[in-house]
């Protein structure tokens, strides 16, 4: 009986113990080996997706720069820092791909470049407004409400709402006077907060 | 739940997962795997450009440095000359110096011409008569030796005029190999070849070959080329399933192709060449042959009130082009290349050439693997 219970608690053990935690996966992806990168791949590709998701509609498009920004990843995962505490790495893994992604996406757009350089921003203090959410709106809708933003609006508040940049950040990425960036967000929220509520009488 | 619309955005979206879609990794992988296959094709390409680089300007650099040689050496026998009445100028071609490198024999006399002994006589670097050929004489040997130092310079010149007069009146072939002549060639080539779908292509591109020495080059250029192949998939004879099969695959292909190889000449006529291409795809089309199976079983009772099951398999066969978007995946194959060659010369700088030649890639083409190996018979203008 007790050797059959010392055996289980091998077995468990064993078990246990083949379970890898994302630090060595990381450090396998850093030694180039395969079986962890196909792991973080797997694992993240969904996340991956859903943050490149919210800057383009395009499914075929958003697949490609989810795999750029693996090669990206795979290629400077040694750049990630590994937080002390083990309960938060996954979370700053998670962040660092987000960033990752979002940057991959924004060079794609070219939006640093663009037109939007050379508007005249004169309204710096808009007036804040709050819409209470009446009832839960599901991701499908609220990437719809987002796709109805002009495309500068939407990185903008994807960048500062989202994955958490600065305005000073964000101004350097895309090119654009800090003030300017967070007129945009103002609009962008205006704007989707009435898009919110032409949402909520049509229904 | 009374929250905020931003907050519940933020919320919403802040950890907001599409899944894996399936088969994504394997694509990943694959597309990987070509990225450092063209990475390192364009490494090589690289290699291959410095190296190439590096035999153009070596040979340039060394007939240069021989040329500051010869330089001296005429400056300097001509500073020695100045003290001196030669009788007869003869310049020698040495061996081992080539053409560049020329050196005065003096005090001798060749073609029965008399020899002025009374005037003081020095020897310039005498060299053996048995070492060396005469390539010309100075017949104005008795006013030469009444002269006391224009003469020699005189006489250089015309001998050396006369050696490279003589030395270009000889055939200048890049394969002659001399260092002083072009190493270059170039030319165009059109040809054609069938792949396995009994299909012909056109091959038409320039070249550009350096002789590394007599017998071997370096050869690159730039190919329209045509590639195809079709393979076709056996269904497993115990199938007695319905279901939709690939029975076959057809491929054609356009695209620019960037040999390099090397030319070994067996003999003055005969070469053979070994080398790999870079194939760029410009246009692609290709089309899956499926076969669709329909099995059933019928039961029936005869006459005898016997009972009878028989099975009835009903294929139909379809083609479907694959989709571009997915064509797009595969717009990079390397090539194994050999031919071998027979060359004509119309002159003395033009050359044309029969070359029948072999192209293997390197790996089956996209995911059915079709061999797109070609081989055919090319005509070659070199200039």
């Amino acid at each position: 009986m007790k050797s059959t219970a010392l055996f289980i608690n091998f077995k468990n053990e064993a078990r246990v113990k083949s379970i890898r935690r994302l630090e060595d996966i990381l450090a396998g992806c850093i030694d180039g080996n395969e079986t962890c990168r196909e792991w973080i791949y797997r694992a993240y590709y969904g996340y991956a997706r859903g943050v490149i998701s919210r800057y383009t509609p395009d499914q075929e498009l958003t697949a490609e720069l989810v795999n750029d920004s693996f090669v990206k990843v795979f290629k400077n995962v040694q750049a990630f820092v590994i937080p002390a505490e083990a309960e938060i790495i996954e979370k700053a893994f998670k962040g660092w791909l987000a960033k990752i992604a979002s940057r991959t996406v924004i060079d794609f757009l070219r939006i640093a470049k663009n037109h939007h350089q050379t508007e005249e921003i004169t309204e710096l203090h808009m007036p804040e407004s709050s819409v209470t959410v009446l009832e839960t709106m599901n991701v499908r809708d609220i990437l719809s409400l987002l796709e109805q933003l002009p495309q500068l609006q939407k990185v903008i508040f994807n960048m500062y709402e989202i994955e958490g940049f600065k305005h000073e950040e964000i101004a350097t990425v895309l090119n654009i006077p800090v003030k300017n960036s967070r007129v945009y967000l103002a609009r962008a929220k205006e704007r989707l907060r009435l898009l919110y509520q032409q949402h909520i009488n049509k229904s | 739940m009374k929250e905020e619309l931003i907050d519940h955005i933020k919320n919403q979206l802040a950890d907001f997962d599409q899944g894996y879609t399936e088969g994504a990794w394997e694509s990943f992988r694959d597309k990987n795997e070509r990225r450092k296959k063209l990475a390192l094709w364009v490494r090589i390409a690289g290699a291959a450009a410095i190296l190439l680089v590096a035999i153009i300007l070596l040979p340039s650099k060394l007939s240069r440095d021989q040329n500051l040689v010869y330089k001296e050496i005429i400056t300097s026998k001509k500073a020695e000359g100045r003290h001196i009445l030669p009788t007869v100028i003869a310049p020698l071609k040495q061996q081992n110096l080539r053409r560049q490198q020329v050196v005065y024999q003096v005090g001798r006399a060749y073609n029965n011409i008399p020899v002025n002994t009374h005037n003081p006589i020095a020897i310039i670097n005498p060299v053996s008569s048995i070492d060396t050929g005469i390539i010309a004489v100075n017949n104005n040997i008795g006013r030469v030796s009444n002269n006391t130092t224009k003469a020699p310079e005189t006489a250089k010149r015309k001998t050396m005029d006369d050696l490279f007069a003589s030395e270009n009146n000889k055939p200048t072939r890049l394969t002659q190999g001399n260092p002083g002549s072009p190493k270059w060639g170039f030319g165009f080539s059109v040809g054609q070849a069938m792949d396995n779908r009994s299909k012909t292509n056109l091959y038409v591109g320039t070249h550009i070959s350096y002789q590394i020495n007599s017998r071997l080059a370096l050869a690159s250029g730039v190919a329209f080329n045509q590639l195809g192949g079709y393979k076709s998939v056996k269904l497993p004879e115990a199938t007695v399933q319905s279901g939709k099969f690939i029975s076959g695959a057809v491929a054609g292909i356009y695209g620019i192709e960037v040999p390099l190889e090397l030319q070994y000449k067996t003999g003055s006529r005969v070469y053979a060449r070994a080398g790999v291409s870079a194939f760029t795809v410009i246009s692609q089309k290709q089309t899956l042959a499926y076969t669709e199976q329909t099995v059933s079983v019928s039961n029936y009772i005869d006459n005898n009130g016997k009972e009878h099951s028989e099975t009835i398999t009903t294929k139909a066969v379809s083609t479907e082009a694959v989709p571009q978007a997915k064509l797009q995946q595969h717009t990079f194959i390397a090539l194994y290349n050999f031919a071998v060659g027979y060359q004509f010369k119309i002159n003395n700088r033009n050359a044309l050439a029969l070359e029948p030649y072999v192209k293997l890639p390197a790996t089956g083409f996209s995911e059915q693997k079709l061999n797109l190996a070609q081989g055919g018979m090319r005509i070659k203008f070199d200039f």
